[in-house]
This record gives structure tokens, C-alpha cells and sequence, in this order.
């Protein structure tokens, strides 16, 4: 899954950041960024680069705010 | 009177770390370009993130890592065996639905890209991508909220 060795590996950093910052819990955080690097990972990379970019931060973004609220 | 702040090593100090960060990102190639994500969530508080000290460096990319995970925080007192199973269980549907949806989205994208440009079917996407994962995290955090130690904090 080299797709992740990039973009994902910072978007799930950001989210487990983002989710310990709201949350006060940084397992909680881990595992958000876990959850969220493996899905975006397993998922594979689609061949096209924008696609991935949007889709990855955009993805990233509501999973975080939903886990995070 | 028991005010005595975590021992932290020099410079982990979240106050002093900023400028120390910056110094250092200036100096080392541009790793940390985190604008989206970065941008629509500014952290309302500095503070919590000395707390992966402990935690693995690693960042999952498979389901396998993600077990690797999961039986870490177990043995940290974090989840119980049965609590394993379940985040498992679902997560193993939301990376059903998500390969699924994502393959959708991707046709989606080729058509508008095509039809209306980069701009709007950049928009569209984002638009799609952010409900998918909002509507993905809100089924985590049902579950998640079912164990104690994966609770937000009272503050």
C-alpha cells in the first residue's frame, strides 16, 4: 500500500491529533488516526492523483469532525 | 499545593515548541503540508499532544496494523477482547462500504471532470467524500462511546 506512505500517513497524524485536541483523550486519538489510516489504505488508491488528494482529506476531515463532536 | 506539572524533557514544553518548530521546519524539507485538514480545524487547545509518548510510532495503512493497534491499546488497559472484536466488526464494514462508495465517487469524478472541469468536480468530490466519512465516523463513535476508556474527557 505505498499510496499511504504519503498523503495518509499525514491525514491520519492530523486526525489523531485533531481528535485528542477535541476530545481530551489522545487513546481516543490514536485510534481515530489509526482507524482512519488503515480505511484510507485499504482502500487503495484510485490512479488518479487529484481524486485521491480530495478524497482523502475530504474523507479524513468528516470522520474526524463526527468522532471529534 | 499539588501543582506540579508532568516532567517533560527540555523544549517538550507545548509553549516553547512552537518557535523551536518552526525554526526546525525551516531548516528541514517541507514535510508538513497539512493546509486542508489543518486549516477548517484549528486545535482549540494546545496542550494534550504530549500524550503519545507512549503510544507506537507507527501509523496504520492495513487492517493488520490496525490489529497491531488495537492489541497494543488492550494491553494498555485501553480495550478488553470483546471490545477488540466489535471495533473490528464494524470497521471491517466501513471498509466494505468505503471500497464501494469510493469506486462510485471515482466514476462521479471522471464524468464531472469531463463535463463541468477540475474546479467543480474537485468541489463535488469533496462535497461526497466529507458526508461518506462524517456518516463513517458517526457509526465508529456510536461504538466507541459503548467503552469507558475511549470516552472524550470531562473537562
Amino acid at each position: 500500500m505505498s499510496f499511504l506512505s504519503g498523503l495518509g500517513d499525514l491525514v491520519s497524524n492530523v486526525v489523531s491529533l485533531a481528535v485528542t485536541a477535541y476530545t481530551g483523550n489522545p487513546m481516543l486519538g490514536q485510534l481515530a488516526g489509526g482507524l482512519v489510516g488503515s480505511l484510507l489504505g485499504e482502500s487503495g488508491g484510485s490512479g488518479n492523483a487529484a481524486f485521491d488528494s480530495v478524497f482523502n482529506g475530504a474523507f479524513s476531515n468528516g470522520f474526524l469532525n463526527a468522532l471529534g463532536s | 499545593m499539588n501543582k506540579r506539572p508532568a516532567p517533560r524533557p527540555p523544549g517538550r514544553d507545548p509553549e516553547q515548541r512552537q518557535p523551536q518548530e518552526m525554526n526546525a521546519t525551516d531548516a528541514a524539507p517541507p514535510v508538513r503540508t497539512v493546509e486542508p485538514l489543518a486549516s477548517m480545524h484549528p486545535a482549540p487547545h494546545p496542550a494534550p499532544f504530549d500524550a503519545p509518548q507512549d503510544a507506537p510510532a507507527a501509523v496504520p495503512a492495513t487492517r493488520a496494523d490496525l490489529v497491531g493497534m488495537l492489541d497494543d491499546l488492550r494491553q494498555r488497559g485501553g480495550v478488553d477482547v470483546a471490545d477488540e472484536a466489535a471495533i473490528l466488526r464494524e470497521y471491517d464494514a466501513l471498509a466494505g462500504e468505503l471500497r464501494q462508495e469510493k469506486a462510485r465517487l471515482a466514476a462521479g469524478f471522471q464524468e464531472r471532470l469531463a463535463r463541468d472541469g477540475e474546479d467543480d468536480a474537485s468541489a463535488w468530490l469533496a462535497g461526497a467524500a466529507e458526508a461518506l466519512g462524517r456518516r463513517q465516523g458517526e457509526r465508529m463513535r456510536r461504538l466507541l462511546q459503548t467503552i469507558p476508556a475511549l470516552a472524550p474527557s470531562q473537562s
